[in-house]
């Protein structure tokens, strides 16, 4: 087998037209796949099943019929294929760590050289580099997320303070006492550690040193990141990835939507069809990551977000993705077509008087049936009839679905904590 | 600072004679002490202080002309020069990481990590997986074994500490071969999977273990070999989070042998002077390390040298096992527990108006129960605001009517003792006002091995 090529330097890539991109990358995928095929007998049987042929693929178009691997299939073949369910490139006793996640998946540790471009090249992107003292706090024991940004902060030059998930008030003592430059985390954490600060006293603009806040990982954190850059002066990034695939996007200075990071082919795929997504559609992030360690074909993130067409004053002209706006598996098929909380939520927003809502999917025939449910804030001087029917008109319009009937309900007949729409037909 | 060409290796050194190898380490004592004296300020200070320079210290015994460097004194130099306190002989852009001790106390990733030194080379865990059960959060040793085990070959499966039942699927489902940690917690987990209706020998491939951070981990030890096939590699490996590692026993466990890349001394605590073989005295280490070069560093634990000749053909000095602390600091399951410490913790409780730390060891686990006296009329509402709130709104729910609500005291004080001291107490012990006498040690050792 031929040896793999080494793409060019990703500051000149991340400029290239998408043409010449995509001719780079299609010709690594081909080394790549022929590669999978050879060494991960499970990647070889996931071709041999769709009926592809590992030589006849020169492009990423030549995949459109091979399923995607979602994250329950990878499960199901760690079940079957132990240690490392068929998909690692090497024995296990040649990784120099093995990870756990949920499943569990066993994680291999990355040693392919475009792995670590990419992690490199997507850390200094979002703005951390060398003189940088930054407070990782993703978690470092069992799962990849620790380890992994930490060797890829300390590739790209920066002094990591490894303190891992906890422990807020210490958090809060490091990051002030070694006057850390950055943080690495969850938004939801980092709000912890600040709101900690001002408890314990400390003024975020006067005692801390902090420039940048890579928060990411939850979806909604827009407003959060707001307060962060105008009420504590501290800029904000993002980025995006997962345990099996690595970092695979990120935010630059424009701060409007998410870059692919070179060394990564995007798809971005319809829920409904299964096909690629125009731009200004929303889809399913789906990547094959150039990656000889753990080439992950196709693998489907199960995360949604929009396929943003217009080019990025960054200069950047790698594909851009908006902020996550949702989980495939949300999404409920009703009479054919797919309805998903992303839909829901815009449509209900126009609605201040209500407080909480569920939409509900039965079937007590043949058909399936739409209630929408409404917790109102108060029921004074409202003409529900009249509501009722505004209500039934918008969120028709949003779920391209007809809603049956919109039902006013008792505060606490829908949970605090719900799903907004809930499957409940039996077959 | 570079390496002479003529330079023996460490396998070489552990080997030779005691005199020429003496002679080695003595030129690598006064380069290291001449770079530190140039690029750590703290360091030429201190000589300074002593009046002494460079140039006198040309032997181990000259040494004794420096005062040694506690840990107590370095925190306190960190404070007044933070983060390093004037140790650090590189720039700060060159780290790769900073850790942090309870003290606090900050370290810098060093060269010398935990594993130079050792005389196995880079091939000697190929074809081997290894759990390393160590905390990679904040404190340097999970992350430093982690780097050593990786350096000789091994595939490291990073556990940390704690979901026991985990880390039984997880020996159990990978095939592995080594564990790290301390020896009680391998025990928890052999006793978890034991519970699950394994069989250990049969149904686990464990087949070494690398066990220390305690004391009295000797009869785990012998279990581990005898009952379970369990070969403690090693015997026991003794470092510190400030120099790395000091001491690692060999194949014939019979203490541990000091390492070659640093000057080990025995001193008697009080005067700072060298102690000969067999006299129990403070472990003080100059580390030959070019990134933090603490000089004449008293790691406060006591220990003794045994200069006789070990079968396994090394003719480094060994230290017996640890034998306790020279100051009031415990180690509590591979963690320090300082009086400082449980202070911190407990001082955000106006609920509590004496309290004392008894450390036992029942059953091979170290075993930490807090005594609390309470104060006798609930809270001093004024002094209650003065202090920092441990836990945000839910502050004030403790003292009901003038009457302290002890669960939700004790849950409080869980978490904030283990945000502090980073490990957790089996329980709390309500005592009689006048139980713990005024001035008795905060923290008492009652653990027998």
């Amino acid at each position: 087998m031929k040896a793999q090529k080494s793409l060019p330097p990703f500051e000149v890539m991340e400029k290239m037209s998408n043409k010449e991109r995509g001719k780079l990358l299609d010709e690594q995928l081909k080394w790549l796949v022929a590669y999978a095929c050879e060494k991960a007998p499970s990647t070889r049987a996931r071709f041999d099943q769709a009926g592809i042929s590992p030589s006849k693929v020169s492009g990423i178009k030549d995949l459109e019929n091979l399923p995607l691997l979602r994250k329950d299939a990878l499960v199901d073949l760690y079940k079957a294929n132990p240690p490392l369910g068929g998909l690692v490139t090497v024995p296990i006793t040649e990784l120099e760590r093995v990870y756990v996640s949920p499943g569990p998946i066993y994680d291999p540790h990355h040693s392919s050289e475009t792995y670590w471009r990419r992690h490199v090249h997507l850390v200094n992107s979002v703005g951390f580099g060398k003189g940088d003292i930054v407070v990782n706090t993703w978690m470092y024991n069992l799962v990849p997320a620790g380890l992994m940004i930490d060797e890829a902060l300390r590739r790209a030059g920066v002094t990591v303070i490894p303190t891992g998930v906890g422990n807020t008030e210490l958090q809060v003592q490091v990051m002030h006492q070694l006057k850390a430059t950055g943080f690495a985390g969850s938004t939801g954490f980092f709000m912890n550690i600040i709101t900690k600060a001002e408890e314990m006293g400390l003024d975020i603009r006067k005692d801390f040193n902090l420039r940048l806040a890579v928060i990411g990982g939850e979806m909604g954190g827009g407003p959060i990141r707001k307060t962060v850059e105008e009420k504590y002066g501290i800029a904000t990034g993002d980025m995006y990835g997962t345990a099996d695939v690595g970092l695979i996007a990120f935010e630059c200075s424009a701060k409007n939507g998410m870059h692919i990071a070179e060394g990564v082919i995007l798809e971005m795929i319809s829920y409904e069809t299964g096909k690629q997504i125009e731009p200004g559609e929303v889809g399913e992030i789906v990547v094959t990551p150039i990656d000889e360690t753990y080439p992950l074909i196709r693998f489907g993130t199960g995360d949604l977000a929009g396929l943003i067409g217009e080019p990025c004053s960054c200069g950047r002209t790698s594909p851009r993705i908006t902020r996550l706006l949702g989980r495939v598996g949300d999404a409920v098929r009703t009479r054919g077509m797919f309805i998903h909380p992303r839909q829901l939520e815009p449509a209900m927003a126009k609605f201040s008087q209500v407080a909480q809502y569920q939409a509900v999917v039965t079937r007590p025939g043949t058909r399936d049936d739409l209630t929408l449910k409404v917790e109102l804030k108060t029921e004074e001087g409202i003409n529900k009839e009249q509501l009722a029917d505004e209500l039934n008109q918008v969120v028709s319009e949003a779920l391209r679905i007809k809603v049956d009937r919109v039902e006013f309900v008792a505060k606490g007949v829908i949970p605090e904590w719900h799903k907004l729409i809930v499957d409940e037909r039996v077959y | 600072m570079e390496t002479k060409k003529s330079r023996p290796s460490p396998p070489e050194l552990e080997r030779m004679s005691p005199k020429e190898r003496q002679k080695h380490l003595e030129e690598r004592m006064r380069e290291i002490i001449a770079y530190a004296y140039e690029r750590a300020p703290a360091v030429k200070e201190r000589f300074s202080k002593a009046k002494v320079k460079p140039d006198d210290i040309r032997t181990v015994k000259d040494l004794e002309r420096i005062p040694m460097l506690r840990k107590d004194d370095l925190i306190a130099l960190q404070k007044a020069t933070p983060p390093f306190g004037g140790y650090l002989a590189v720039p700060m852009d060159t780290l790769e990481r900073i850790y942090q001790s309870p003290g606090p106390i900050y370290d810098p990733q060093r060269k010398r990590g935990f594993g130079s030194g050792s005389a196995l080379g880079p091939d000697f865990g190929k074809g081997q997986l290894v759990m390393n059960t160590w905390s990679y959060h904040i404190t340097p040793a999970g992350l430093g074994v982690d780097q050593l085990l990786r350096s000789m070959g091994f595939t490291v499966v990073p556990t940390g500490t704690g979901n026991t039942e985990l880390q039984v699927n997880i020996m159990h489902d990978l095939k592995v071969h080594g564990f790290c940690g301390t020896p009680s917690f391998l025990k928890t987990i052999i006793d978890k999977a034991e519970e699950m209706g394994y069989d250990f020998k049969k149904d686990f491939n464990l087949k070494f273990a690398v066990v220390g951070g305690e004391m009295g981990g000797e009869p785990l030890r012998k279990l581990f070999q005898e009952k379970y096939g369990i070969f403690c590699m090693g015997g026991d490996t003794y470092a510190t989070a400030d120099v790395g590692t000091i001491a690692t026993g060999c194949e014939k466990q019979s203490g541990m042998h000091i390492t070659t890349d640093a000057i080990v001394e025995i001193v008697d605590p009080e005067t700072g002077k060298q102690l000969g073989p067999g006299e129990e005295g403070e472990i003080v280490v100059t580390p030959f390390d070019e990134v933090y070069p603490l000089i004449r560093f008293g790691t406060g634990d006591i220990s003794m040298l045994i200069d006789e000749p070990c079968d396994c053909g090394r003719t480094t000095p060994r230290l017996t096992k640890i034998m306790g602390r020279s100051g009031e600091a415990v180690r509590v399951r591979g963690m320090f527990v300082h009086p400082k410490q449980t202070d911190e913790a407990i001082s955000k409780f106006p609920e509590i108006r004496a309290y004392q730390l008894v450390v036992t060891r029942p059953q091979h686990r170290d075993e930490m129960v807090l005594k609390v006296e309470l104060s006798e009329k609930g809270v001093d509402k004024e002094k209650a605001r003065a202090v920092p709130s441990a836990l945000g709104n839910e502050r004030w729910d403790f003292t009901v009517k003038g009457v302290v609500d002890r669960e939700k005291l004790e849950a409080a004080v869980d978490k904030a003792f283990r945000d502090v001291c980073k490990v957790r107490f089996d329980r709390m012990e309500f005592v009689p006002k006048g139980t713990i006498p005024e001035g008795a040690k905060r923290i008492v050792d009652e653990r027998k091995y």
